[in-house]
């Protein structure tokens, strides 16, 4: 059985009369990856904050390390987080604010604090003040605070905010030396879903402070529907086309183009068939099932349900 | 806790704002040394020393109590200390940093009012410090033997830091409360005016175990011995309670 490092069950937290959480269930494992995905509002920094006791608990309970949250104090000594914006003293430099969190955190070892510099790509900046620090040079200092420790948890909301694109290649390769060297088990939120594709091996999906669904990679990569887009000048003859010949299922996202939900046909087949048919085919593509077409479904699926209820 | 307090005494070190303090307290206290006048929010001024300490070459017992008359005046100076400490890590959000670095409230709470107490202590040692070798390089008078004059400077010290620190704890407890570091310094300010205001023109005499600054005067004149200090202590120990126990439960409720 999998270790639990994280367990919520049935949190709900309220800020006056909005109810951010409603009774939320998950459990992260040892060795975990786990993206959270959710809209604006949704409820994942919340989430982070009950965890790291920065919002205090009310409804519900939370374990991190197998210790309950009434007294977890030791297991937030194995956590390290960077939760919204990065926090740092500003007129303290890259190394002196490092130096207070390794103080904070009883370690001994400079090296530690110059290994955390390298590892999020900050030496040329050691001597900086934070306050001089562009927007993803703070993220970047963020990330170092949070990682030096060498937490066994760490907890990362929206950390590659503001990055840029070699950044986010470098936060990648990060977490995943993290995750496959260290076994740091990771919480992560990102609304860069393409990017939360790449990293996280588990799937958390939180839709008005609700738990909506849980899939891991491998599920996704099942569920979410690859297929082919056809662009054409007439999307009824079209389909007709397609019924006829049994090609199935498809839709019909606008007026000028068909998506086949298999990726598995003979394109070539298919543009003659059509082509035959009398349809003009301006493009055909094939697409890979991806991420955010599945939180879209997803999304859309529980909408409706929702106005069924 | 004894990490979060190195890792504040560190910052500390690395930052202007605190060697400025001791140089504003060491330049405050070789100005009334030299200058010889009083400066400062009083209530009870005993005149007939004020008198003295205006008329009379300073000796350096005189140089201490004249100090310790304008000691109400280093709060203005020593609130930097408040807002690097403790203010910053709200201004600045790196309580979510410390927090998570697995300290407890209490401790947190503790820590940072220890931290000011103890850094209080230094500044108005070197206050002190300062007149004595002032009045030294003038070639003051001692005006009593070594012995007394070091009993009442480290007497007054002590009272003195004691005092201011327990402003402190009470700014510590707004700041709980209302998270904002400008309400909690505006406080800081207007304590010792309100309480030496309403000492005088309210006649409330209760207040006069809150009116930290009259009692360091008393002390410094010698008019209340070290053990008439019970209902001092016994106040500022209840104060101290009460604010660092209301700042964690505030902590604890608050959404951070
Ligand atoms: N301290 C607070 N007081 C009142 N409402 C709050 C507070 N903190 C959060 N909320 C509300 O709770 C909801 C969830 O907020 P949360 O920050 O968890 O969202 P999020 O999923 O992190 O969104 P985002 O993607 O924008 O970061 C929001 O509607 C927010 O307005
Ligand atoms: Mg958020």
């Amino acid at each position: 059985m999998p270790e639990a490092i994280l367990n919520f069950q049935n949190v709900s937290k309220k800020f006056g009369h909005f109810q951010a959480l409603d009774s939320v269930s998950f459990q992260i494992n040892r060795g975990d990856i786990y993206g959270l995905i959710g809209e604006n509002g949704a409820g994942k920094t919340t989430i982070m904050k009950l965890i790291t006791k920065l919002s205090p608990l009310r409804k519900g309970s939370i374990s991190l390390f197998g210790e309950t949250s009434s007294h977890y104090q030791q297991a937030l000594k194995r956590t390290g987080a960077m939760i919204e914006s990065p926090a740092a003293f500003k007129n303290l430099t890259v190394v002196e604010n490092l130096k207070i969190i390794a103080k904070q955190n009883g370690l001994q070892s400079k090296k530690a604090i110059d290994d955390a510099i390298d590892f999020v790509g900050l030496t040329a900046k050691k001597k900086t003040k934070a306050r001089h620090l562009s927007l993803g040079q703070r993220q970047r200092l963020g990330l170092a605070m949070a990682v030096l420790p060498h937490p066994d948890f760490l907890i990362l909301d929206e950390p590659i905010n503001g990055l840029d694109p070699a950044g986010i290649i470098e936060i990648r390769h990060l977490l995943y030396k993290l995750n496959h060297e260290q076994q740091t088990t990771i919480l992560i939120s990102s609304h860069i879903l393409s990017e939360l594709y790449q990293v996280a091996t588990k799937f958390g999906f939180i839709h008005h402070g609700k738990f909506i669904k849980e899939v891991t990679k491998e599920e996704l990569d099942k569920e979410k529907t690859a297929g082919i887009t056809l662009e054409v000048n007439d999307v009824s003859k079209a389909a007709e086309v397609l019924d006829s010949s049994n090609i199935k299922p498809f839709s019909v996202p606008n007026d000028h183009s068909i998506f086949i939900q298999k990726a598995d046909l003979d394109t070539g087949h298919l543009s003659q068939l059509l082509v035959m048919n009398g349809v003009v085919l301006n493009g055909l593509s094939k697409q890979e099932g991806s991420l955010e077409q599945y939180y879209t479904q997803l999304m859309k699926k529980t909408d409706e349900g929702d106005q069924r209820d | 806790m004894i990490n979060q307090l190195r890792a504040d005494a560190f910052r500390l070190t690395r930052l202007t704002g605190f060697y400025l303090t001791l140089l504003l307290v060491i330049g405050y206290s070789a100005l009334i040394t030299k200058t010889k006048s009083v400066g400062g929010i009083m209530a009870d001024a005993n005149e007939n020393v004020l008198h003295h300490l205006a008329h009379s070459n300073w000796s350096i017992i005189d140089g201490i109590r004249g100090l310790t008359m304008s000691a109400s005046v280093l709060m203005y100076v020593l609130m930097g200390l408040f807002v690097i400490i403790i203010g910053y890590e709200f201004s600045q959000q790196t309580y979510k940093n410390t927090l998570i670095s697995g300290i407890s409230r209490f401790q947190f709470i503790l820590a940072k009012y220890v931290m000011l107490l103890l850094t209080i202590l230094v500044n108005i040692t070197i206050y002190f410090l300062t007149v004595i070798v002032t009045s030294l390089v003038l070639n003051r008078k001692l005006g009593t033997s070594w012995g007394h004059l070091l009993q009442t400077a480290s007497i007054t010290t002590v009272t003195v830091a004691f005092f201011i620190s327990i402003v402190f704890s009470i700014a510590i407890l707004i700041l709980m409360l209302t998270s904002s570091v400008i309400i909690s310094s505006i406080f800081i300010v207007i304590f010792p005016l309100a309480i030496s205001m309403f000492h005088v023109d309210a006649n409330w005499n209760w207040l006069t175990y809150v009116d930290f600054f009259g009692a360091s005067n008393k002390v410094a004149m010698g008019t209340l011995s070290p053990s008439q200090f019970g209902p001092y202590i016994l106040t500022c120990g209840i104060i101290l309670v009460i604010c660092i126990g209301f700042s964690l439960l505030a902590i604890q409720e608050k959404e951070l």
